[in-house]
């Protein structure tokens, strides 16, 4: 009696294996299933989606055409204590990788901010990255903005490396993420 | 998807949040099943804050080992609160490590003590998957079936979800076994081992592609194939049901 119960256990054993590795046949990879790289959306791995806004100096901003350059975008506005401490951050790495072609977009949340104090705090602090005013709200829409700050890393294809909600970011993560684009660069 | 939870002016990131909960609600279970296993609960509680307290601390120093130049010139962010600051994968070695060297220096069986831990680590997979569920990550791959949820651009298995269901039904399989004494120590720990991974390696194959090998396989669900033949070996070769003498007295 001891031993049947052995065998059988055994042969359960046996039985969900065989099925498990059916299943990992089964539920392989299809070869023509779209890959999260060539989906727009607000997440690591997809695309980052594009948008164009006017920057502080009037400017046209268009982050399709930075591809072939890792970018930083920093949600943030002059009223959030987070966004203002880290700005210093971001503009000490911003000077360090400047010449190797970072490229940081301080998108300010207009819509939710008033236009003079963000001036004023850019002036304040001599940010030389530039500043794109997201006026209508359309852009943090697009990149399901949930709290301020928040930081999005894009590798030089245009792809979403690395979200970061909240803040402040210490200068060694801001360093070590553009650290990790530059890697990715082909 | 529910990335932050904002009360007022104050927005806490959500996946954290549930993670904390799910710790502290995971270690109130075991202590409280601890003694279905003869185990000291304040031994315990003592030993999953241990590891809770180095793991924060070894993800901490992993991390800097790991990007060690990036903090030249700013020390301080050694101290940043900042949860990106950790290497997960160094905290739980480090945490799995110092948990060892404790419970070796107890006088208590090593496998008697993981299985009043199961409760833990049953609860605490649980709220992980709740907590990809907040997060987004960990998502599932273009469904047309009708509970799909629409994240990242598609339909998609609400695959976190699953997780979350597979982690119930293991909780409440494992709450569920009465006679503990008739199986050998370990019995527990190895059976959530198994039923784990079985459901994990079944909801895989409803997961976004993770790392793939020869023909689209994925490598996560060799794994799991690989720790699943290992731990039903264990379950039947080594923990056979055996009657074993009863103590009154808990360990630890």
């Amino acid at each position: 009696m001891f031993s049947y119960r052995i065998e059988r256990r055994q042969l359960i054993s046996l039985l969900i294996l065989l099925a498990g590795a059916v299943w990992i046949w089964f539920s392989r990879v299809p070869t023509d299933s779209i890959s999260p790289q060539s989906i727009y959306a607000p997440q690591e791995s997809f695309l980052a989606p594009d948008f164009t806004l006017t920057t502080f100096e009037g400017e046209l901003l268009i982050l399709s055409d930075l591809r072939g350059y890792p970018v930083i975008l920093n949600f943030w506005a002059s009223w959030c204590p987070p966004c203002r401490a880290e700005m210093p951050a971001l503009q000490q790495v911003f000077d360090e990788y400047e010449d190797l072609g970072l490229i940081i977009a301080a998108i300010n949340a207009t819509n939710q901010d008033s236009l003079s104090e963000a001036a004023a705090f850019v002036s304040k602090n001599s940010l030389t990255f530039p500043i794109p005013l997201d006026k209508t709200g359309l852009v943090s829409r697009s990149y399901n903005l949930h709290s301020l700050p928040t930081t999005v890393f894009i590798d030089s294809q245009g792809i979403i490396r690395k979200i970061i909600i909240g803040g402040p970011i210490p200068t060694a993560l801001v360093r070590i993420q553009v650290e990790k684009l530059f890697q990715d660069k082909p | 998807m529910f990335p932050t939870i904002n009360l007022g002016s104050l927005s806490i990131p959500a996946p954290e949040l549930i993670l904390l909960l799910g710790f502290w609600l995971s270690s109130i279970l075991a202590e409280r099943n601890a003694k279905r296993f003869k185990v000291d609960p304040n031994l315990v509680e003592k030993v999953l804050w241990i590891c809770l307290l180095a793991g924060l601390l070894g993800a901490r120093l992993s991390y800097i080992a790991r990007s060690s130049t990036a903090f030249r010139g700013n020390l301080l962010s050694i101290f940043s609160l900042n949860p990106n600051l950790l290497d997960p994968v160094g905290g739980l070695l480090i945490s799995a490590a110092v948990g060892f060297i404790y419970i070796s220096h107890q006088r208590i069986s090593f496998w008697a003590f993981l299985d009043s831990l199961t409760p833990f680590f049953a609860l605490l997979t649980t709220a992980l998957s709740l907590s990809n569920f907040a997060s987004g990550s960990g998502f599932g791959s273009s469904t047309s079936l009708p509970w799909g949820i629409y994240l990242w651009g598609d339909f998609r298995h609400p695959v976190q979800i699953y997780y979350l269901a597979g982690g119930l039904v293991t909780l409440y399989i494992i709450l569920a076994i009465k006679q503990y004494n008739v199986y050998q120590a370990g019995y527990t720990f190895i059976l959530f081992i198994s039923l784990t991974s079985g459901f994990r390696l079944f909801f895989y194959g409803f997961q976004e592609s993770g790392i793939v090998v020869a023909d689209g396989i994925r490598l996560a669900q060799l794994a799991y194939w690989m720790i699943l033949s290992i731990s039903l070996v264990l379950l039947s070769k080594l923990f056979l049901p055996t009657r074993m003498e009863e103590s009154d007295e808990p360990q630890g």
